[in-house]
């Protein structure tokens, strides 16, 4: 029913929930609502990988949580990057752009002229 | 919920659950109002928000899963962290006070080095089961009549120990063994002596020993009379080197060949606690080592065995015995040739060491033992309490700082408690060092020239975890007091409460009742360990009758050559006259024993054919026979006071003599001259002439009055089995190398053993020398203990009560009080304590001495020197100990002692 969904990479989920944290801290259907607007509907999360992941995260001490309260006043757990997600995100980014280049590069290679052999 | 494991109920009674319910709750309630925005009715936007979301318990169980193990990690990381920088912080304190934690070190040390060695010693002979399948079924037994008092010894005759192996219904087999000295020879080398345990062919199918290598023997072998063998593992290593391919191989025993067949597995070293053996082998083949063999196993009369049993599993001790009273008053009327109060008694195996004869009264002994050391323990712990308490005092502003600034008071007690505990390690690494002197001293304690012990106690890992245990655990027991008051804040108010109204807090008069009766305790056990010192020093020079001085003895078993009494004799003459050709010997010669070791001297009736003597009514009185050659007398200088000595005359065909010593001619023929007369050893035996008296001496052992002796010629009593004395003109130590020699010259077979002078045999043996010396040096270090105990006994409650007392004596000095007064203040206070333990101990130690007078040589019980002298030096080493905290006082600042109680 939904948009089509790309199928998203290992890995790049904790890529997307620490760039959301950059700006401010987020709750978990936040986060999501980012990663829905940010990427125009083409990654849809699940849930049930989404609260995982936060879970790690804050296990790998690259974001932490605490309660607070929601825009409607309600109690809600926010999450934050701390300063070692923050490197962490600045190093992820820089690895995933050099892999995605990669992956371009090779998608636009030229092909051979037949007959040549390597 | 309520089948839920308890640590998930504990990790929902901490809000954790909770809250990853309400998180996704959360989640829920939002993406059900967006849907709701997007047109959907509630109910359809809430069914479609649980749609997408998934299995949320699911979800919810993983997440409570991550925060589970994140926090299990973290609250150990914080513990951790807390405990390190407790360590940290508590190392910091005691190194700052190396005074007050050497003390504390030392206290606690000696406290714990005394339950460490009482532990050692219990380990290994109570509480260690031998390493076979099932120990706890084996059972030992010995018999007993109403002459031992119902103590059990090996003197159980075989044929019973057959009836009762036949008894299924009690027991799974009985064996039955004996120790057997040995001359054992390995290949072409020089024949040696070794004890063997000589046992019934069932003997390791009743206790489950498999060998390491080959196998072991059984009833068959022993029918069969096998010469078969099988040697302990230690004894294979030492003497066979280990080899892999020695089963198989024969070794000789008292001459004759026999094959080694099996090897003991290294933790099996035999049923016999006390001696060290080196195998193990079938009676039916020991009968063949004995020049005279006995036929233990028809004769109810014979044979000196103790059993080894293993009960039907299951069968309780109590049916066991039981079941045995029945079948010994079945044998009881079998056999009239028992005695008619024959008894057999059974113990389990670990209930009857070292050996059964000291069964019933070992556990007793453990237990006085485990009391003493607890009660030192005890002692020790409140001293350290003590200590920590009069120094927690001080620390009342560090502590009021650490809570004002939101330490817990759990977290206090705890920084606390780590200190004590810290105090705790210290204290065990010092009680290792001296229980290790300790163990090392008591295992070399018993010595026995010629036979091998099995003193081989170790303080093992065991042990050692329990000494680490009640270290850490006196150490914090010695600090939960002062830690609880400390931190409610109680010391502080106490100390006021104390100092203002000069009345000590609860438990100050207990206090110091413990330290006056430490101090008594110190007094009585350094007096007595002065008087012993001095007595083994006086019975050192005692005049024993004959001079062990410059005296080389060996003995020799002419069985263990295939020799018997008659055959041994010519052989023996042959050795001693040639060692008296050997340089530096000025008299040698035969006696049967050796003096003060016990082996000297054979208790025997004398009839001396007269009826105004004191006898029994077989007319016969008491005397002690010694078989001596004629030089003898010459080796050991003694004297003759009248008629003659032996001569080569003598012999085995001329008529009977003997020579007597003074106490027997007064006894014996008192009045009279006893040459000339006649007695005989046996009613129906051959008459003996007396031909010679010379003077008392001390044979049996070393302070006993004399006895009246009669000394036999070799020549006509002489027996296979002998010591020889030979005296030199100095300590030469190659004598006993020349020794051996001569025996190896007049037959190689002989196995002469126990090589020593004669001195030194008496210093350390059981009879001689070894029991004043043991004695003294354990009340000795008993002494020392009890010293050091007292002195940081008397420190702690002195400093106590100088910071009890501070306000009052800022007070005093404030009123212009010199600080000389103050010193006398706490003095007098410690010289109150002193004096009345000092009091106290000087009656107990005037009781306790005289009940050792019989113990004493040379010295009085009450000897005055040594009561005055002791008592001066323990006021002296009390009157320092009590010096420190005065001082401290007089040095105190009056304003801050003033205001340190405002």
């Amino acid at each position: 029913m939904a948009a089509p969904a790309v199928e998203l990479l290992r890995g790049s989920l904790d890529l997307l929930i620490l760039r959301s944290l950059t700006q401010r801290p987020l709750h978990g259907y936040a986060v999501m609502r980012w990663i829905d607007e940010a990427t125009s509907s083409a990654v849809q999360i699940e849930e049930g990988s989404l609260y995982p992941a936060l879970y790690r995260l804050v296990d790998r001490e690259w974001i932490e949580s605490d309660w607070g309260v929601s825009e409607n006043n309600r109690r809600a757990r926010y999450y934050t990057l701390t300063p070692k997600g923050r490197l962490q995100l600045k190093a992820e980014v820089r690895e995933f752009t050099r892999f995605a280049t990669a992956i371009f590069q090779a998608l636009n290679f030229p092909e051979p002229a037949r007959g040549v052999h390597a | 919920m309520r089948n839920d494991p308890w640590w998930r109920r504990y990790w929902r009674s901490l809000g954790f659950g909770p809250e990853v319910a309400a998180e996704l709750q959360f989640h829920l309630d939002l993406l059900t109002k967006d849907l709701i925005a997007q047109g959907l009715d509630p109910a359809a936007a809430a069914a479609e928000a649980s749609r997408r979301f998934g299995d949320k318990r699911r979800v919810q169980a993983d997440l409570e899963q991550i925060e589970r193990n994140r926090g299990r990690r973290l609250r150990f990381g914080l513990w951790l962290s807390e405990l390190l920088a407790d360590i940290r912080y508590g190392a910091r304190v005691l190194v700052k006070r190396p005074g007050f934690t050497a003390a504390a070190a030392l206290s606690l040390g000696l406290g714990i080095s005394t339950t460490t060695v009482v532990l050692t010693v219990v380990d290994k002979w109570m509480l260690r089961p031998l390493a076979v399948d099932h120990p706890e079924e084996l059972m030992v037994m010995g018999a007993t009549t109403k002459a031992f008092e119902g103590i059990a010894v090996p003197t159980i005759p075989l044929p019973a120990i057959r009836e009762l192996d036949a008894r299924k219904d009690l027991f799974q087999s009985v064996g039955a063994w004996r120790i057997r000295d040995l001359g054992l020879r390995v290949g072409e080398g020089k024949s040696e002596l070794s004890f063997f345990l000589s046992t019934t062919g069932n003997y390791f199918d009743v206790i489950h020993v498999r060998p390491a290598l080959g196998r072991t023997y059984s009833d068959a072998d022993s029918r069969d009379r096998q010469r078969v063998i099988v040697v302990n593992n230690s004894f294979w290593r030492r003497r066979l080197n280990a080899d892999p391919n020695v089963v198989g191989s024969t070794v000789a025993l008292n001459g004759l060949p026999f094959t080694v067949i099996g090897i003991a597995p290294p933790s099996f070293e035999g049923t016999e606690m006390l001696l060290g053996i080196d195998g193990y082998l079938p009676l039916g083949a020991e009968r063949d080592l004995s020049p005279t063999p006995t036929d233990d196993e028809t004769s109810w009369t014979g044979g000196g065995y103790e059993a080894i049993a293993r009960r039907r599993p299951g069968e309780s001790v109590e049916r066991v015995r039981s079941g045995i009273d029945a079948a010994v008053r079945g044998m009881l009327a079998a056999h009239p040739e028992l005695p008619g109060d024959f008894r057999i008694i059974a113990y389990p195996e670990l209930g009857a060491r070292p050996t059964i004869s000291v069964a019933s009264m070992f556990p007793v002994a453990a237990s006085i033992l485990g009391v003493l050391a607890a009660l030192v323990l005890g002692v020790a712990t409140v001293n350290v309490a003590n200590l920590i308490l009069a120094r927690a005092s001080t620390r009342t502003a560090e502590l009021s700082v650490r809570l004002a600034m939101g330490a817990s008071r759990a977290r206090l007690i705890r920084q606390l408690l780590t200190e004590s505990a810290l105090l705790g390690v210290l204290g065990l690494g010092v009680a290792v060092a001296f229980a290790t002197v300790a163990v090392r001293a008591l295992n070399g304690a018993p010595k026995i020239a010629i036979v091998p012990l099995r003193f081989d106690m170790a303080i093992d890992a065991r042990v050692l975890g329990m000494s680490a245990a009640i270290a850490i655990l006196a150490g914090m027991l010695s600090g939960v007091g002062p830690a609880l008051m400390a931190s409610r804040g109680q010391l502080q108010q106490k100390l006021r409460r104390a100092g203002r109204s000069g009345v000590g807090g609860p438990g100050r008069g207990f206090r110091s009742f413990l330290v006056a009766a430490q101090v008594a305790v110190a007094l009585v056990a350094l007096i007595s360990a002065g008087l012993f010192v001095q007595s083994a020093r006086h019975a050192a020079e005692l005049n024993l009758g004959f001079d062990p001085r410059l005296v080389m003895t060996t003995t020799v078993n002419g069985a263990h050559s295939r020799y018997t009494a008659a055959t041994a004799a010519p052989v023996f003459e042959r050795v001693v006259q040639a060692v008296r050709q050997l340089p530096g010997v000025t008299a040698a010669d035969w006696i049967e024993g050796t003096p003060l070791t016990g082996s000297a001297g054979k208790f025997r009736d004398v009839f001396l054919g007269t009826t105004d003597q004191q006898t029994d009514k077989r007319g016969a009185v008491a005397g002690v026979t010694s078989t001596v050659g004629a030089d003898y007398f010459a080796a050991a200088r003694m004297h003759l006071l009248a008629g003659r000595l032996f001569t080569i005359r003598d012999d085995s065909t001329a008529h009977r003599v003997a020579v007597v010593s003074t106490k027997a001619a007064k006894d014996f023929w008192p009045g009279r001259d006893p040459l000339g007369h006649r007695f005989r050893l046996d009613a129906n035996g051959p008459e003996v002439e007396v031909i010679g008296v010379v003077n008392d001496s001390r044979v049996v052992t070393i302070f006993e009055a004399p006895r009246p002796v009669i000394y036999l010629p070799w020549s006509q009593a002489g027996g296979a089995m002998s010591t020889l004395m030979v005296r030199m003109a100095s300590k030469d130590p190659g004598a006993a190398a020349r020794i051996r020699e001569v025996f190896a010259s007049v037959d190689p077979q002989l196995t002469p053993y126990g090589f020593g002078w004669l001195d030194d045999i008496v210093h350390d043996s059981p009879n001689g020398l070894m029991s004043v010396r043991l004695v003294a040096q354990l009340v000795a270090a008993i002494g020392l203990l009890a010293l050091v105990l007292s002195v940081v006994g008397l420190y702690g409650v002195l400093s106590f009560a100088v910071t009890q007392e501070t306000h009052e004596i800022g007070v005093r000095m404030a009123l212009g009080a010199e600080p000389g007064s103050i010193i006398r203040r706490v003095l007098v206070r410690g010289g109150r304590l002193v004096g009345a333990g000092l009091a106290g101990g000087l009656l107990v130690a005037l009781a306790a001495t005289r009940l050792a007078g019989g113990l004493l040589v040379g010295v009085s019980p009450n000897d005055f020197t040594t009561f005055a002298g002791v008592s001066v030096a323990l006021a002296l080493v009390a009157f320092v100990a009590a010096l420190l905290p005065a001082r401290r006082a007089a040095r105190l600042d009056p304003v801050q002692a003033l205001r340190a109680d405002s």
